[in-house]
């Protein structure tokens, strides 16, 4: 039970002018970042499908970090003064991977509005999964576009289509999805506004291949994913991304 | 009070993969803001941010239908930043050289009363021990109650608010003459 002493100390608190300034200074949220998301997503994906955590590092090791976890989820206290092991190989496989593909597909230009961005990643079953964008390439490159790269995340891999997840950034009415895996139909795939925000996402199942694929904004203009490479063979002369779907 | 509609959550709980990528998207913003201001570096903080959605995502199952999320979100939050400050405070010796000088500019800036201000609040919540500056950014940034506070953070609802009004009384102790100065 709080005292009156207490109570009183919140409500000036509340009502504190120096304190609602610091609040409302420390208030305001960092902007949208759909790379970010992006490489959370694949990271989940990873550490659900494979069992590691390929993109860090540097953390703890799988079974340490269950164990903790259940100890957070549990509401129980953390240990401290873990040593952390490393998972080189699997990280460094998958980043390699990414980074040589990276190299042979990155296109040369973007043709994207201001105000606009978007990430595509994939979704397996009951995760996301696959590096889509490995972001830590961009601190390399002068601005160039990310390839919307696919890695198999198992050695037993098939032509199976493979969930795609798409997202895009942008104030608009309506968004859709087009591409040669829907016969370039600005009807078939549209994308769904994420309540309160700018964003839009959909998913689709595509086959394994190369595809080119871009974004319909308010049912006439055309963007294309400035996240992937540039298709050099854009058809119907509309601006087109790459995006190279591997087996999984 | 949660920030999450229960519908979005029980699809996240179904391994609706559509659905876990409209969670990231959303949370993704406040995850940062209570992460930077915890950890102070952009790269600590978003490895802090991962390991928490990954942990979000292996145990959501796990997670009580119809509960608040965002205090079963920030006690997985607050646990990765508490363990990247240990890990910091193991490896790195922080040295303070000090306020760096600002460069007066010819043109005024609209905003930069707001963000001086705004860099004067952060020194001094930097100023204040963890545990305070984790209270009253999960009570006064991120809005939870002191009771969803106690299972985010381990410590009781007396001591919970001995934290806040500390962390309070250092913010009007220190912010009453600089909050005139930029009106």
């Amino acid at each position: 039970m709080r005292s009156d002493e207490e109570l009183m100390n919140e409500s000036m608190d509340e009502h504190d002018d120096v304190l609602q300034r610091a609040r409302a200074a420390l208030a305001p949220l960092p902007p949208a970042n759909p790379a970010a998301v992006a490489r959370i997503l694949a990271a989940v994906r990873s550490d659900a499908g494979a069992d590691v955590q390929p993109l860090r590092l540097h953390r703890e090791t799988n079974r340490e970090s269950h164990r903790e976890s259940h100890r957070e989820t549990r509401g129980e206290p953390r240990r401290s003064n873990r040593s952390p092991q490393r998972r080189w190989f699997a990280g460094a496989a998958i980043l390699a991977a990414a980074a040589v593909v990276a190299v042979v597909l990155r296109g040369t230009d973007s043709t994207a509005p201001n105000g606009t961005d978007s990430l595509a990643v994939t979704a397996r079953g009951d995760a996301p999964t696959v590096v889509a964008v490995d972001t830590n390439l961009s601190a390399t490159g002068d601005e160039t576009p990310y390839p919307a790269v696919l890695v198999p995340a198992t050695e037993d891999a098939s032509m199976e289509a493979v969930p795609v997840f798409f997202g895009f950034v942008g104030s608009a009415r309506t968004v859709a999805l087009v591409g040669d895996f829907n016969g370039w139909d600005a009807d078939s795939m549209p994308l769904t506004r994420v309540d309160g925000t700018d964003r839009w996402v959909t998913s689709a199942r595509i086959v394994p291949g190369r595809h080119v694929y871009a974004f319909v904004v308010d049912g006439a203009r055309w963007v294309r994913d400035p996240s992937a490479p540039q298709a050099p063979d854009d058809d119907f002369g509309k601006p087109g991304s790459v995006l190279m779907v591997t087996p999984q | 009070m949660s920030s999450i509609e229960p519908e979005l959550l029980d699809r996240v709980r179904d391994r609706d993969a559509v659905a876990f990528a409209q969670l990231v998207d959303r949370m993704h913003p406040r995850a940062m803001r209570f992460a930077l201001h915890m950890l102070k570096q952009s790269e600590d903080a978003e490895d802090a941010v991962q390991e928490a959605f990954v942990r979000v995502h292996r145990y959501i199952g796990g997670f009580e239908p119809g509960a608040a999320f965002d205090p079963w979100f920030f006690r997985i939050l607050a646990n990765r930043c508490r363990t990247m400050l240990e890990k910091r405070k193991r490896h790195h010796t922080l040295i303070h050289y000090g306020d760096l000088p600002e460069v007066a500019s010819d043109v005024p800036d609209p905003l930069a009363g707001d963000q001086s201000f705004r860099r004067h609040v952060e020194r001094v919540l930097d100023t204040l021990p963890p545990d305070q500056k984790e209270a009253f950014l999960l009570r006064h940034v991120e809005d939870l109650s002191y009771e969803e506070m106690v299972p985010v953070t381990g410590a009781g609802l007396s001591a919970l608010r001995m934290r806040v009004k500390r962390a309070c009384d250092a913010l009007r102790r220190e912010l009453s003459e600089v909050s005139h100065a930029f009106r």
